[in-house]
């Protein structure tokens, strides 16, 4: 393929056959059941379709890829094999960097983690927020913990709007949060506004899990000593040096896991998108004196321990 | 109270304007043809029971990539997914095109899903940066830096009618 262009051509891609008959055969026994349950009548427990066809496959493919391990479980133990696939598959956990200005995230490469800086708010008042934002990813999991034994941690939440008026209203609203807006005009013809509310939390907070949900670096509010504000917020970000996080998250079953890392400044490596105004991450962390191919930021990345 | 369900003629004639569509953001998005056609069956059942009043058929195929996405992410979010196996060959098509749709499935399924979504919707599916934003909920200048992150690990020469496109999509 030499030309993005021709792409285009996947659109002569159609749908299987026999699936717009399979749905709309489902649509009519939705329908049945529906005449069933308004007219008094017991309905039989509606098995969506989906659900049961990736479960039948999950069992399949997991007893492929553990070389029947399922299927030996299940002999021994008695349990249907699908039962035991999904007691191996059930519970995961893991931690990614978001960079809210592109809405990215990068996953830890070789146990590092980089973290974007783009974000970010240095308030004399309410304290230094970092923009080096996290994500917990995973399955099954209920509820979120996090800790960090130098500065603190904020919480990222994204929620849609109904008018920009509302956008509006939230911005200059007295929550005592932070509130950062952004969204589609009707030149688009789409209408669509959001706002990141941001929120400092208490070391050790508990959430219930939320995987849109960001968390942040955070330390406390320094008045500025009217130097440079890149040296200023150097050593703002410097303050995360040799920290520890801990990340724990507790699953539907009860059982939890805990993830820690040790936090580094340096030069991370950047590019630059034609169109956007600012770098962009790369992901690779630079030693000391290297300025890179593009350039570099001067940020937080993780160990994983 | 029961709500009155969306006829058949309806939902075929929906399926019939934009079912190849959904299936195939389906397809780009997951990377195998069971989740693909789960996800097909999904969005037009909850076409079925949905309430909106579509004002005309490009309103209602927004709609429907909309909820075809965030079932997609759904699934994406689950354990199982991700131990699943990279994405098979292309979906069956007429037999001379196969071989041509698997080249293609192949380059955008190189892509993280972010970016192979954007692509898919920008170059299959006509739809600008703006509208891409609002249909994946991002800013556009997330989907304008995605596109140019999707070029260049494709390693596509930039010149001529492509960059004039991408200028026209800014």
């Amino acid at each position: 393929m030499k030309n993005m262009n021709e792409l285009s051509e996947l659109k002569n891609v159609k749908a299987p056959d026999g699936l717009r008959e399979r749905t709309l055969s489902a649509a009519r026994e939705a329908r049945r059941e529906d005449e069933r349950t308004y007219a008094g009548h017991a309905a039989p427990h509606r098995r969506r379709f989906g659900a049961v066809k990736r479960f039948a496959a999950a069992a399949c493919a997991l007893a492929l890829a553990l070389g029947g391990w399922g299927l030996w479980q299940s002999g021994q133990t008695g349990q249907a094999p699908g039962d035991v696939v999904a007691e191996v598959i059930s519970n995961s956990f893991g931690i990614v960097a978001y960079a809210a200005d592109t809405g990215e995230t990068m996953e830890p490469n070789g146990g590092r983690i980089v973290f974007a800086a783009g974000s970010g708010a240095n308030d004399g008042e309410n304290g230094f927020f970092s923009g080096c934002l996290f994500r917990v990813t995973g399955g099954n999991i209920a509820t979120v913990s996090a800790s960090i034994d130098r500065g603190g941690l904020y919480r990222v939440e994204t929620v849609e709007l109904g008018s920009e008026d509302e956008l509006r209203d939230l911005m200059f609203s007295d929550t005592g949060d932070t509130v950062m807006g952004y969204g589609t005009g009707p030149d688009s013809g789409i209408d669509r506004y959001f706002a990141d509310i941001v929120t400092k939390v208490e070391n050790g907070f508990t959430d219930s899990y939320d995987p849109d949900v960001s968390y942040g670096l955070w330390a406390e509010p320094k008045e500025s000593g009217g130097g440079d504000m890149a040296e200023e917020v150097h050593g703002r970000i410097d303050e995360f040096d040799g920290a520890e996080l801990t990340v724990t998250v507790t699953f539907t079953d009860g059982t939890s896991e805990t993830q820690t890392m040790t936090l580094h400044t340096g030069r991370l490596a950047v590019e630059y998108v034609d169109g956007e105004p600012g770098p962009q991450l790369t992901g690779e962390v630079l030693a000391d004196g290297d300025e890179g191919d593009e350039g570099y930021v001067y940020g937080v990345y993780a160990e994983l321990n | 109270m029961q709500n009155e369900l969306r006829s058949d003629a309806f939902l075929s004639s929906a399926m019939e304007s934009c079912g190849d569509a959904v299936y195939r953001l389906a397809y780009c998005r997951l990377g195998n043809r069971a989740d693909a056609e789960d996800v097909y069956q999904e969005v037009f059942l909850r076409l079925l029971r949905d309430t909106t009043d579509f004002r005309d058929m490009e309103h209602l195929k927004a709609w429907l990539l909309r909820v075809a996405l965030s079932r997609c992410t759904d699934m994406r979010r689950s354990a199982w997914f991700r131990r699943t196996a990279p994405p098979e060959a292309a979906p069956e098509a007429a037999a001379p095109e196969s071989e041509r749709y698997s080249e293609l499935w192949q380059a955008v399924g190189s892509l993280p899903a972010d970016q192979r979504t954007a692509v898919y919707l920008h170059y299959v599916e006509g739809y600008d940066t703006d509208e891409i934003a609002a249909l994946t909920g991002c800013r556009p200048s997330t989907v304008r830096t995605r596109l140019f992150r999707a070029r260049k690990k494709l390693k596509l020469d930039l010149e001529g009618y492509d960059d004039e496109e991408y200028e026209r999509a800014l």
